[in-house]
C-alpha cells in the first residue's frame, strides 16, 4: 500500500519537474537544436540537381559511360533545362554544378538562353551548337556525380578533397586547397592563444588568489572589467594601439628601438589576431584558475619548505598538481572559445590572421554555399567534441572547476 | 652577537613588526636546551605564532637574532633549517597519500628509495597509522590527519619540532589523548620541541617549561608548577588558573614580608600581610593575588596572620568542590573554593564567615593590571570560547 503511494508521489514529482523545465526545453529545441540539425543536414543533403533534372540523371545512370551519352539523355536534358528556365530554378542548378566543376555556370545559363530562342532535335547536335561544353565529358560526369540527394562532396571539399566520376577520392588541385591549411592554422592559433593565456593568467590568478581579501577583490574586478565592455570596443581599441601610427609603434620609435621608417606591422595580420584574442580570452583562463587556487592554502607551501623542499620543488610537487583542475578547465575553455573565434580575427586579422570560422561566415553570408559552411562547421564541432572526450579520458570532466 | 653554548635554540632580543610601527614581538629572548619541551602560551595576537614562524623561516625578525645550534639562522632559507613544523590545519598535501606525504621530506633530501620506504613505515608505526599509508588525507578523521602530520614532521629526524596549536581543531577528548601521545613521543625520541597554544591546560600538561606571552613579550617563563605557585605578574596570575585580586598600597616593607592596605581608609582590618614579589618599598601601589583554594574557611584562631570577615553572597556546587562568592572588605566577588569532603561545614548565603590565608599564599604583584584589564583577551579564540573553563577567570 504505502510503497504504491510513495511511487505515485514520486511519479508526480517527476511530472512536475518535467512540466517546469518544459518551456526551457522547448526553447532550446526550437532555437538551438533544430537550427543546428537543419544546418548540419545541409552538409550532406543537396537535392538541387536531382530535383531539377530527374529524368536526365535517371537516363545518365543507364549510360555505359563510353564516349558521349546517347540522344535520349540529350533530349531529357534539353527538356528539363527549358522547364528550369521557365521556373527560374536554372540559376540554382548552375551554381550547384559550378561549385563542383568551375566553368559549368556559363554552360548551363547560355544553354538555357539558347533553348529559349528555339532549337530542334537531334539534341545531341543542337546542344553542343549552343555551347561546346555539351560535347565534352565533364558536364555529363558532373551531372552524374551531383545527381544524388545525399552527397559527401561538401565534406570532401571541406577537407580539400574531391570525388572523380569513377568514385575515386583525390586531393583538390593545389590552387583550390584552402581548408586543411586553415584548420591547421586555426588549431595552431588556438593552441598559441591558450598557452599565452596560461602563461599570463597562471601567475596573475595565483597572485589574486593569495592576495589579502580586499586587494584580491579589487584585482578580480579589474580582470572582470573587460567583460562589461563591448567585444567590439575591446577589439577596435587594439587597432588604435597596434596600428602603424598607433600607440605601441609611437612608443617604440620614441624609445629609439624601431626606426621611424620601419614601423612594425602589428595589426591586420597574425600578430594582431594573437594579441587581441589573448586579451579577450584571458578572463576565461584566470577565473577557473583563481577558483581552484583559492582552495590551496598557502600554508602548504610553508609546510613543503619546512620539509626541505626548495621553492621550485614545492611548486612542482605541491602547488602545481593541486592547481591542475584549474589549468585543465581554463585551457579547455580558452581553446574551445578560440577555435570558433570569429569577430576578433575578422577585425584585426587582415588576410593572414583569418581563421576557419571567418571562412564559415563567408560561405554562410556571402558565397551562400551553405552546404560547405555546414560541413566546415560540423567538422569544427566534431573536433571540439573529440577534445572533450580526450579531456575526460585524461583529466576527467568531473574534476573540472569553472568560475568563482 | 654570540649564542650561549648550551642553548640548542636561542632567541636573542628578537623583535618583529609587520607594518613598521606596531611590534608583534618585542625584545623576545628565549633559550631552549636540547631535548626540552617549551610551550609559548598566550591569548591570540600575543605574538607566539610569529615567534614560531620566525624560527621556521616563514617570517624574518626585524630586530635581534635567532640561533640554531649556535649558528645564526638569518641567512638560512626555510628549506635548509631542518625544522619539523606541525600546523594547526595539518597542511597535509591532499593530492598525495599519507605515505607519499611522509616520503616528501625524505625525497627532498634525496634519501634512497628503499630507505625512504623503511623510514616511512617506521614513522607510521610510531603514530599507529601503519594501515593508513595508502589513504588520502581527506579519507581520515581529524585525529588521524593530525597524527600523520606529526609523523611527517618527525620522519626526517629534524633538529627541533615546532607545533602551532596542533590540537586546536580536535574535540576535547581527542585533544587530551593527543596531548599525552605527543608528550610521550617527544620524550621517547628526545627531540627538542617548541609548542604554541592558547590553552593553559594543554601547556601545563605537556611542557617542561612554559613561556607566558602577552603583547609580544614574555611575561614569565618557568615550569608549570612555578608558574602556578609563584606568578610574578598579575597577567600570569590571572591567565594561569584563577586568582583573587585585591588593589592596595604598601605601608610597610621588609624583604619577604610586607603590609598592604587594601581598605578605602586606613582601618586596621584592611591591612593584609603579603609576600612582596613586585614591590620593594612602602608607598607603592600593588595588586594582591590569592588563590581561591588556598583560603581556609573559619580557621582555628591564631593559625593565620591574615584573618578577615566576609559575607557569603552565593554558593555554587561544582561536584568535587564548592565555590563560594563572598564580599570581603566591601569588594565582591571574592572567590573561595572548598573541597567537597566530609565535614566541610554547611554555609548559607547571607552568613558571615572568617577567612584565613598564609602570607606566602598572598603575593604582592605589580599594579599594572590583569589579563582582562590589559585587553589581551578581548578577542578570545573561538575554541577557548567554546570551553569557558579554559579562559582566564572573568572576575579578576
Amino acid at each position: 500500500m504505502s510503497t504504491d503511494t510513495a511511487q505515485r508521489a514520486h511519479r508526480r514529482t517527476r511530472v512536475n519537474t518535467l512540466l517546469l523545465t518544459a518551456p526551457l526545453l522547448a526553447f532550446i529545441a526550437v532555437t538551438f537544436v533544430a537550427p543546428i540539425i537543419s544546418m548540419m543536414t545541409r552538409g550532406v543533403y543537396d537535392p538541387t540537381v536531382h530535383d531539377i533534372m530527374p529524368e536526365t540523371v535517371a537516363a545518365l545512370r543507364t549510360w555505359d559511360r563510353q564516349g558521349l551519352p546517347p540522344e535520349e539523355v540529350y533530349a531529357a536534358a534539353a527538356r528539363e533545362l527549358t522547364i528550369a528556365r521557365e521556373e527560374r530554378t536554372i540559376g540554382q542548378l548552375a551554381t550547384r554544378l559550378n561549385r563542383q566543376a568551375a566553368g559549368l555556370r556559363s554552360v548551363i545559363t547560355r544553354t538555357g538562353r539558347g533553348l529559349s530562342r528555339g532549337a530542334d532535335p537531334p539534341w545531341s547536335e543542337s546542344l553542343p551548337a549552343i555551347h561546346e561544353g555539351w560535347a565534352e565529358r565533364e558536364v555529363w560526369d558532373t551531372l552524374l556525380l551531383t545527381g544524388d540527394r545525399l552527397t559527401g562532396d561538401y565534406y570532401l571539399n571541406a577537407l580539400d578533397l574531391q570525388r572523380t566520376v569513377d568514385g575515386d577520392i583525390q586531393r583538390q588541385p593545389e590552387s583550390r586547397r584552402v581548408y586543411v591549411d586553415l584548420f591547421i592554422r586555426t588549431i595552431g592559433v588556438s593552441l598559441t592563444v591558450t598557452l599565452l593565456c596560461l602563461a599570463i593568467g597562471y601567475p596573475l590568478a595565483g597572485f589574486i588568489a593569495h592576495a589579502p581579501p580586499r586587494r584580491g577583490r579589487l584585482l578580480l574586478t579589474l580582470v572582470l572589467l573587460p567583460f562589461w565592455t563591448s567585444l567590439l570596443v575591446r577589439t577596435t581599441s587594439w587597432i588604435v594601439l597596434l596600428q602603424q601610427q598607433g600607440v605601441v609603434n609611437d612608443l617604440l620609435v620614441w624609445l629609439g628601438l624601431v626606426p621611424d621608417a620601419e614601423r612594425l606591422t602589428l595589426v591586420y595580420n597574425m600578430t594582431g589576431t594573437l594579441v587581441a584574442m589573448t586579451h579577450v580570452l584571458l578572463p576565461f583562463m584566470v577565473l577557473p584558475l583563481y577558483s581552484v587556487m583559492r582552495g590551496i592554502p598557502i600554508v602548504q607551501m610553508q609546510a613543503a619548505a619546512s620539509l626541505g623542499a626548495t621553492w621550485p620543488r614545492a611548486f612542482a610537487r605541491v602547488y602545481l598538481p593541486q592547481s591542475m583542475p584549474g589549468i585543465g578547465a581554463g585551457c579547455l575553455l580558452v581553446f574551445i572559445l578560440a577555435i570558433g573565434y570569429y569577430i576578433t580575427p575578422a577585425l584585426v586579422g587582415g588576410q593572414s590572421g583569418q581563421l576557419i570560422s571567418n571562412l564559415i561566415a563567408y560561405h554562410i553570408q556571402t558565397s551562400l554555399n551553405w552546404g560547405l559552411g555546414a560541413a566546415l562547421g560540423t567538422i569544427l564541432f566534431i573536433a571540439v567534441l573529440l577534445l572533450f572526450v580526450v579531456y575526460d579520458r585524461v583529466l576527467g570532466l568531473d574534476r573540472m572547476k569553472l568560475g568563482a | 652577537m654570540q649564542s650561549t653554548a648550551d642553548a640548542f635554540v636561542e632567541f636573542l632580543n628578537v623583535g618583529k613588526s609587520y607594518d613598521g610601527q606596531t611590534l608583534a614581538v618585542e625584545d623576545f629572548s628565549l633559550r631552549i636546551p636540547q631535548g626540552e619541551f617549551v610551550t609559548l602560551l598566550g591569548p591570540s595576537g600575543c605574538g607566539k605564532t610569529t615567534c614560531l614562524k620566525m624560527l621556521a623561516g616563514f617570517e624574518h625578525p626585524t630586530a635581534g637574532e635567532i640561533f640554531l645550534k649556535g649558528r645564526p639562522v638569518g641567512q638560512i632559507k626555510a628549506h635548509k633549517r631542518n625544522i619539523g613544523v606541525v600546523f594547526q590545519q595539518y597542511a597535509l598535501f591532499p593530492h598525495m597519500t599519507v605515505a607519499e606525504n611522509l616520503a616528501f621530506p625524505l625525497q627532498a633530501r634525496r634519501v634512497p628509495a628503499r630507505q625512504v620506504a623503511r623510514s616511512v613505515a617506521r614513522a607510521l608505526d610510531m603514530v599507529q597509522l601503519s594501515d593508513f599509508g595508502d589513504r588520502m588525507p581527506g579519507q581520515m578523521s581529524g585525529g588521524q590527519q593530525q597524527r600523520a602530520a606529526i609523523a611527517r614532521a618527525l620522519v626526517f629526524e629534524p633538529d627541533i619540532v615546532l607545533m602551532d596549536e596542533p590540537l586546536g581543531a580536535l574535540d576535547r577528548r581527542l585533544r587530551e589523548e593527543m596531548q599525552y601521545e605527543i608528550r610521550r613521543l617527544q620524550q621517547r625520541l628526545g627531540v627538542t620541541m617548541l609548542y604554541v597554544t592558547h590553552d593553559q591546560g594543554e601547556a601545563m600538561a605537556m611542557s617542561d617549561r612554559v613561556a607566558v606571552m602577552s603583547d609580544g613579550r614574555i611575561q614569565q617563563i618557568a615550569s608549570p608548577e612555578v608558574l602556578y605557585e609563584e606568578p610574578e605578574r598579575v597577567f600570569v596570575a590571572t591567565f594561569i588558573g584563577e586568582n583573587n585580586l585585591l588593589d592596595g598600597r604598601v605601608v610597610e616593607w621588609t624583604p619577604g614580608r610586607c603590609k598592604v592596605d587594601v581598605g578605602n581608609g586606613s582601618s586596621a582590618e584592611a591591612l593584609v600581610q603579603a609576600f612582596p614579589v613586585a614591590v620593594d618599598g612602602p608607598g607603592q601601589p600593588t595588586k594582591l593575588a590569592i588563590r581561591p583554594e588556598r583560603i581556609e574557611l573559619n580557621p582555628a584562631p591564631g593559625r593565620y596572620s591574615n584573618v578577615f570577615e566576609a559575607k557569603v553572597l552565593d554558593m555554587i556546587f561544582m561536584g568535587d568542590h564548592l565555590r563560594l562568592h563572598l564580599e570581603l572588605l566591601g569588594r565582591s566577588p571574592f572567590i573561595v573554593k572548598i573541597p567537597n569532603i566530609v565535614g566541610h561545614g554547611a554555609v548559607l548565603p547571607g552568613d558571615t564567615v572568617k577567612l584565613g590565608w598564609l602570607v606566602t599564599d598572598c603575593r604582592a604583584l605589580d599594579a599594572a593590571g590583569s589579563a582582562i584589564a590589559d585587553g589581551a583577551i578581548l578577542a578570545p579564540d573561538p575554541v577557548a570560547l567554546a570551553n569557558p573553563a579554559e579562559t582566564a577567570p572573568e572576575h579578576a
